[in-house]
Formats: structure tokens, C-alpha cells, sequence
């Protein structure tokens, strides 16, 4: 093949990708405005439905979240306005509106029924250090470091030898930072093993097991976080914070 | 090993017992029995396999026999020594004694392949009816595979007995129709009542013997009347049956329907009958005989309640009437601003309270009255009751001290002919904190305020939308869950480490190419040594000796790494010096490059011969050069 039609090849295919990724967006955009005006007109069943379309296609977007918790609580659907807004802090921690959001739906499920537990414990230390930053953002950070310093190892090459010290001490730095942003992804991925969730229903019972003609262990009340511990069939071992387990269905979670 | 041992003495004793011979053998519901009261008889043969044959049932001189049903089934067993089938041959037999004292029922008697076997006679003491204690009423089995089927025969194993079935009134001789062995009889607790009073219906079915299939074929229509089901004892496969004595007979008596009516408006109202089909069926589920029964219509005088009602009392709405008690509580009584408190108001007694309002709470002032969640729980035992609740939120919006007022409820209770009005005490709530803004914006689960104030609340709620032109996407969130995370860890130290192989492949490709570069340029010297040869044969002796010169100069320009055409002998001297040759080759390059000049500059004054000579002496020139060690650490 001639290298004339081995780049032809290849425009020909990045033009298909761009092609595609163009198409998917602008349905992508046509299923947000189509839930965007249901909403402005009132119609919170069908502005529910077209976000959630967008969500099972793993769309990742604070703004699809957020405006999925409004249409919730509009709804009164408070445990999953709590579980949209929780999900749009987890990617975006900074989101002023999203947290202040969350606060009022959890006043207002809190004067519905208010789960109160006794002995909760903190989340641990190292949860609160891999959970700091959104993981787009820590995506981002560790990408800029660990490529900025491959790209100096590369400069480094063509540089000659007495002028290689600086950018070695460059790149020492930025590989260590980027280590550590690493770990802290490293971190996220574990704890993405063991996730968060919230508590979808009004009221659910958690049974001593994965079946539901077991005893009732306790019962939450919707938007409670719990901590999915592993899951057996459609059913989830769950611990609240302070370690009381139980199982329930995972159609009654939603997993952050 | 324990487990083992245990395990193996189990297997061998079951396999003991599972291989046994027939039994066969006769039992007695219970013993004594009263005069004229039904008890039940059973007898069982338990074979494993063989053929039963001539089956011959007991004298049962001195009783009259009610029923019998034969039945069979097979039990297997499996475990460590192999797996054993019975078959279980039961006859059951509905007695009724008709003479006191002490009667014997006989043996009963089969063959099992070919093998007589007999049971013990039983025998039965008599005692006047009544002196005995009551059975426990049974649950019947019915027939699986008969949907709806009711099986009237009790069985012989006692059971779990939820409650016990509600037993009818004696029956006046009005109460079964005349000629009639099966009837439907419907009984209502009064025929006048108060309008709102309960009135309980209850229809119960009377049989002489025993029957395979109940069908009701027509509900009763009771229009007037607010009805509400009751709860009729039932087993998991059919009816639940008593035993009562009518007119000097044995009835068999089933519960069918009970319902609690309250009369909606004075008159008189008739309830329509109800309607079934019964039957009995062979042992193959063939129907025998079928016979369809019908209960009378039941007329009840509903009458208006007594004047005098007290105020607050809803007669417009029927009114309530039963007997209820009021409570009314607080979750918290301080709150603070903003904060909500739950008032929840609790009306409790027996009456219709589905169609019972609660007192209702308008205003409150300082407080944000939100509309209550009503809940009703509904007890349907003999008297139907329960609770119906209010929870009713109210909001603080100011600090100070209040008041709930206390809330009355009038009704009518029919017991006493009488109004009636429940009360709650006042409850007094504390709000702490600072008086807020408010606001008119509330969700759509938050009901809107009941009351409406000069102020402007503002409940709790959220932000609003956020309605951009094109969603927002976040390539980092993706990138989190996405390989190409993977592939941005794992590309760049790749490329780092391609980039460097290349390097080193390309400086040993370098290599390479140096010595093919001395291949070609000794190639090349050759082939024109080869021309100028050519030449000097052909008697052109200048050409011969400009080949000379040209290949002489090319070979020595690729050793040395620099043009020699522009060089002055010295420095061609130096360079050649530099390339390692000693004196004597240094002056003969030189020489013969002079040569090649003056042929050049002077054609005729070089003859054939020295032409010759400096074809050969380049040859040994470019010969004793390859020998040398070059510049770049090449040459042999």
C-alpha cells in the first residue's frame, strides 16, 4: 500500500469518527432539550424520562445530573432528587447550586421521616482525601502532570548533555506529582468497589438476607446514604455509617 | 466422622422401617363421644407395592355412617441404603352413635397380594350429648386439582387452628325450608338500625353430608347500605365446618359470606340472596350429583337518628356514629423557626370510619398550616373499627409561644341512643430563633398552605434549572470509567521507549551504511580502473589518465571525508597522513596524482607505458588504503 493511500485511509476513518461523535451529540442535544422544555412547561414525568434517557446512555455531565435532581424533587421524588444531586457533587464538589440543592431536599425528606443513627463514625480519612476532588478533576490533573513530563523527558533527548539538568529536575517533579494524582485515582477505583449509594423509596426494609420473606432487620427512609458492600442477584449487602448491615434490593439504590 | 456413624445408623434404621410388610390398622377422632354428635373413623393400609384387593369395611352396628371417602397416596423416602415407596390407602368414615353406652366397631379386613389382613376392633364409649368435650372444629381438606373445591372431610392430624369458625345462632324451624336437606341460611345481626348504625349479614351453608364442590352463582346486592367485608374463617383449600343439631339432625355448618352494612339513608332496604351451586364428585372427580341452593332475602328498617345533635356534629355529611375516642400530639413542642412540627390528630373506635371526617385545623397563628396526610387502618372483626390519622405539618415562622387549639368530635352512639362528643386538651409549642422571609415557591410534594397570610413565605426549595442550548458534557468523568484512561498511563512511557529503540536501531543502521558506502566506493574505483584500462588499450592515453586521476581523488575524497580537488599538496599530504599511511605512500599518491595532471596539461608528453604504470600504481594506491585503519575505525 502507498503511503498516499494509507493517509487516505486514515482521514477516511477519523472522518467517520468525527462524523459519528458529531451525530451522537446532536441527539444527545436534542433528548436535553426535549427534557429542558418539559420541564419549563410542567411536564416533570416526561422531563424525567428524556434525562434518564440521556443518563442510560452513560452520559457524565453535572448539568444532566442537576437538572434530574429538579425534576425529582418537583416530582417529590426525594430520594432520587438526593441521589441526582449527590451525583452531580461527586463529579462536580464545587457545584454551589447542586450542594445547596441537596441541602434543601434533605430538609425537607428529613420532615418526611429522618433517619437517625446512633454511633454513626466519619467517613475515614482516606475517603475524604480520594473523594476531595471531582474524578474528572483528578482525571485532568494527572493527565497535564504525567504527560507534561514525558514531554520533557522527550526534550530531554534532544538536548546536550551540560543543558539536561533543568529539565530533568522538571520532569523529576512533575512524575512525582504525577504519582500522587495517580494514587489518588488508585484510590477512587477502590473505593468504587465498595460504593456509596442512596436510598431510593420512600421506606425500605432491610432484611437479615437476600430474600424478602426474611426478618426485617431495620428500616431507612429515602435519600440515606448507605455503603453497598457486595451484591448477591438483585439484591445488595449495605452498611450504614455506623455498621449497622442489611440487604436490600438494588432497584431500591442508587449507586454514586 | 461422628456425622458419618450418625448418618449411617439413620439410613440403616429408615431402611428397617421402610421395609417392613403392609400395616394396616384402625383410629378414632376421639373417644368418648356424645349421642347424635358426628366423630370421625379412619383406616389406613400402608404397603409397599402389592396388590390390594377385597377391601371389606367394618361393622358399624350401632352407628349411622354420615360419609366416607376413600383416598390413597404414596410416600417415598430416599437415603444411603436405597430409596422406598409406600402407597397409604386411607378410608375415612363420618359416624354418628345412635344408642349411649359401650359400642365396638369391627374389624375391617383386606388382602394384599394374596395376604389377609385384618385391623383391631375399636371400641367407643357413648355418653349423652354435651358431657363431652367439644372437638376443636376442623380445617377441611379439599381436592387438589379442583380449583375452588372444598373437600368437607375433616382430617384425623391435628393442625394449627387459626381461629375458630363463627357458629349461627340456633336456627328457628323457619330457618330451613321445607323438604330441603341442603340449604343456604342468612342471619342479620338486627333488621332496624340507625342510619350509620352496623348491621352484620352473615350467610352460612347447611349440609347432611358431605360435599365435594361449593360455587357461589350469585352475590347478594345490598343497595342502601355502605358495606364493607368481613373476615370469614377459612382453610387454604375450602370451607370450615361445624357440626350442629337441627330439628334432631346432624348438620355440617360452613360460613360463607359476612358483611357489615351501614345504612346510607332511612327506609327500609331488602338484601338479595345469595345464590350456590354444591356437588359431589367419584374419586376420579366425575360429578355425582349437583344441587344449586338459594338463601331468603334479608329486609332491614333503616331509621333516621334522634334530634338533638350537638354542634359540630356532620349530619349533613350522615354523620359519624359508633364509638370513637380523640387524641392529638406533637412530635416536639419547641421547635425552631423555620422547622416543622408534625400535630398528628388520631380518631380510634368502631363505626364506618372510612366515611368519617376528622376535625380539621384552618389557622394557626405564627405557623404555616400545610394540608394533612390522612391514613385510615380498618379492623374488620365482628365490629368493623380501627384508627383514622391525620398527620398535619406546621411551619413556624415566627418565634413566641402558641397554642393548638383543642379539637371536638361529635357522634352518635347507638348503644346508648345518645350524642356523644370527643375531646383533645390544648397543646402549647415554644418556637426559638429568629423570624425569616418567606416565600410562595414550593415543591410539588409540598402541598400548598391551607392558610394564607400577609407575609410571603418561602418554603423550602431548590435552585432552578439550568436550560442551556447544548448539554455540558464532562470528558474527564468519562475518561474516569473509559480505557483510554489506560491508554494515557500506557502510551507515553511506550513511545519514550520506541523513541529510544529507534535510536539505537538507527545508529546501528548508520553503521551499516558506512560499510556499504566503502563497498560501493571501492566497487566504484574498480570499475573505473577498469574503464581507464578500456581506454589506454584503445590508445587513448588522456581519457585513461583522467579516469586515473578521477578515481584516485573520489576514493581518496571518501577516505579522507573531505574534497580533495580544492586541497594544496601539503594539506592533501596532512590528510593522508592523518589516515594513517606512512611517507613512501603518501609521496606515491601524490605522485600519481601528479602524473594524471600533467596528462591533463601535457598529453604528449606521457607514453603508453607510463599510462600502464599509473593504472597499476593506483591500484596498489587503493589497495594499501583499504588496509589502513580509516577515520571512522573502518578498513581491515
Amino acid at each position: 500500500m502507498s503511503r498516499r493511500r494509507a493517509v487516505a485511509l486514515l482521514g477516511l476513518c477519523a472522518a467517520l469518527g468525527v462524523g459519528a461523535h458529531l451525530a451522537r451529540a446532536d441527539l444527545l442535544d436534542q433528548a436535553w432539550k426535549r427534557g429542558n422544555e418539559a420541564h419549563l412547561r410542567g411536564d416533570y414525568a416526561a422531563a424525567a424520562a428524556a434525562y434518564e434517557q440521556l443518563d442510560r446512555q452513560q452520559v457524565v455531565s453535572v448539568d444532566l445530573y442537576y437538572n434530574l435532581g429538579v425534576t425529582y424533587f418537583r416530582q417529590g421524588r426525594l430520594g432520587k432528587a438526593i441521589w441526582a444531586f449527590e451525583r452531580a457533587l461527586v463529579v462536580s464538589p464545587d457545584d454551589e447550586d447542586a450542594r445547596f440543592n441537596l441541602t434543601q431536599t434533605r430538609k425537607l425528606a428529613d420532615q418526611r421521616a429522618r433517619d437517625k443513627l446512633e454511633g454513626a463514625e466519619r467517613e475515614p480519612p482516606w475517603i475524604r482525601v480520594v473523594t476531595y476532588l471531582g474524578p474528572s478533576t483528578q482525571v485532568w490533573l494527572f493527565s497535564g502532570l504525567y504527560l507534561a513530563c514525558f514531554a520533557l523527558l522527550f526534550v530531554r533527548r534532544r538536548l546536550a548533555v551540560d543543558s539536561r539538568v533543568a529539565v530533568t529536575t522538571g520532569a523529576a517533579v512533575l512524575g512525582v506529582s504525577a504519582l500522587l494524582s495517580g494514587l489518588l485515582i488508585l484510590g477512587r477505583l477502590h473505593l468504587d468497589r465498595t460504593p456509596f449509594a442512596v436510598v431510593l423509596p420512600d421506606r425500605v426494609e432491610a432484611k437479615e438476607g437476600a430474600d424478602s420473606s426474611l426478618r426485617t432487620s431495620f428500616a431507612v427512609h429515602g435519600g440515606l446514604r448507605v455503603r453497598v458492600l457486595e451484591r448477591e442477584r438483585d439484591w445488595a449487602r449495605v452498611r450504614l455509617a455506623n455498621g449497622l448491615e442489611g440487604f436490600v434490593r438494588l432497584e431500591d439504590l442508587g449507586l454514586l | 466422622m461422628r456425622a458419618l456413624l450418625v448418618f449411617a445408623t439413620t439410613t440403616l434404621l429408615a431402611a428397617t422401617v421402610w421395609a417392613q410388610g403392609p400395616s394396616f390398622s384402625a383410629r378414632l377422632q376421639r373417644n368418648p363421644v356424645g349421642l347424635g354428635e358426628a366423630f370421625s373413623f379412619e383406616v389406613t393400609l400402608s404397603a409397599e407395592g402389592g396388590r390390594m384387593e377385597d377391601y371389606r369395611a367394618p361393622d358399624f352396628r350401632g352407628f349411622r355412617v354420615v360419609a366416607e371417602q376413600p383416598s390413597q397416596s404414596t410416600q417415598i423416602q430416599m437415603g444411603g441404603g436405597g430409596s422406598f415407596m409406600r402407597q397409604i390407602y386411607t378410608w375415612h368414615y363420618q359416624l354418628v352413635p345412635l344408642q349411649k353406652g359401650k359400642l365396638t366397631i369391627g374389624q375391617a379386613s383386606v388382602r394384599v397380594d394374596g395376604r389377609a389382613y385384618a385391623t383391631d376392633k375399636v371400641s367407643v364409649t357413648v355418653v349423652d350429648a354435651g358431657q363431652t368435650p367439644q372437638p376443636r372444629p376442623r380445617q377441611p381438606r379439599g381436592i387438589p386439582g379442583f380449583p375452588g373445591s372444598s373437600f368437607f372431610f375433616p382430617d384425623l392430624e391435628p393442625e394449627p387452628e387459626p381461629e375458630p369458625a363463627p357458629v349461627p345462632p340456633p336456627a328457628p324451624d323457619s330457618a330451613r325450608p321445607a323438604g330441603r336437606r341442603n340449604f343456604l341460611r342468612v342471619v342479620a345481626s338486627k333488621t332496624r338500625a340507625f342510619a350509620g348504625e352496623q348491621v352484620t349479614v352473615e350467610w352460612f351453608l347447611y349440609l347432611t353430608e358431605r360435599q365435594n364442590n361449593y360455587a357461589p352463582t350469585k352475590e347478594p346486592r345490598a343497595d342502601g347500605f355502605w358495606v364493607e367485608d368481613l373476615e370469614v374463617p377459612q382453610s387454604q383449600r375450602g370451607l370450615s365446618l361445624t357440626e350442629q343439631v337441627l330439628d334432631g339432625r346432624v348438620y355440617l355448618v360452613a360460613p360463607l359470606l359476612r358483611k357489615a352494612m351501614f345504612g346510607l339513608r332511612p327506609g327500609k332496604y331488602t338484601i338479595t340472596p345469595l345464590e350456590a351451586d354444591i356437588s359431589r364428585v367419584d374419586f376420579f372427580g366425575a360429578t355425582l350429583r349437583s344441587e344449586h341452593l338459594k338463601a331468603e332475602p334479608v329486609t332491614v328498617e333503616v331509621v333516621p337518628l334522634p334530634e338533638g345533635a350537638p354542634s359540630g356534629f356532620d349530619a349533613a355529611g350522615g354523620g359519624a356514629v359508633g364509638r370513637f375516642e380523640l387524641s392529638a400530639e406533637v412530635d416536639r413542642d419547641q421547635v425552631q423557626v423555620g422547622d416543622a412540627v408534625t400535630l398528628k390528630l388520631r380518631l380510634e373506635g368502631e363505626g364506618n370510619l372510612r366515611k368519617i371526617g376528622l376535625p380539621t385545623l384552618s389557622r394557626l397563628e405564627g405557623f404555616k398550616v400545610y394540608e394533612p396526610k390522612v391514613g385510615v387502618q380498618m379492623h374488620r372483626g365482628d365490629v368493623v373499627g380501627g384508627t383514622k390519622s391525620a398527620e398535619i405539618l406546621l411551619l413556624p415562622e415566627r418565634p413566641g409561644e402558641a397554642v393548638v387549639p383543642a379539637f371536638a368530635f361529635a357522634y352518635f352512639d347507638p348503644q346508648k341512643g345518645s350524642y356523644a362528643t370527643a375531646r383533645t386538651e390544648p397543646i402549647r409549642l415554644t418556637v426559638t430563633g429568629e423570624a425569616r422571609a418567606a416565600s410562595s415557591s414550593a415543591p410539588a410534594s409540598a402541598p400548598l398552605p391551607a392558610a394564607s397570610g400577609s407575609e410571603n413565605l418561602l418554603a423550602i426549595d431548590v435552585r432552578p434549572l439550568r436550560n442551556r442550548a447544548s448539554l455540558r458534557r464532562d470528558l474527564g468523568g468519562a475518561l474516569y470509567r473509559s480505557p483510554v484512561l489506560l491508554g494515557v498511563v500506557v502510551g507515553p512511557p511506550l513511545l519514550l521507549g520506541l523513541v529510544g529503540l529507534m535510536g539505537i536501531a538507527r545508529a546501528r543502521l548508520g553503521q551499516e551504511s558506512e560499510g556499504t558506502r566503502r563497498r560501493k566506493l571501492r566497487h566504484s574505483a574498480n570499475r573505473r580502473l577498469r574503464t581507464a584500462a578500456a581506454h589506454l588499450r584503445e590508445g587513448r592515453l588522456a581519457p585513461s589518465l583522467a579516469e586515473i586521476e578521477r578515481v584516485l581523488r573520489e576514493f581518496l575524497t571518501g577516505r579522507i571525508g573531505r574534497g580533495v580537488a580544492g586541497m594544496s599538496r601539503e594539506e592533501l599530504r596532512a590528510g593522508l597522513a592523518g589516515l594513517g599511511a606512512n611517507e613512501a605512500l603518501v609521496e606515491g599518491t601524490v605522485a600519481a596524482l601528479d602524473t594524471c595532471d600533467r596528462a591533463r596539461f601535457a598529453p604528449g608528453t606521457i607514453s603508453a607505458e607510463e599510462a600502464g604504470a599509473a593504472i597499476d600504481r593506483a591500484s596498489e594506491i587503493i589497495e594499501r588504503f583499504e588496509k589502513l585503519a580509516g577515520p571512522r575505525g573502518g578498513g581491515a
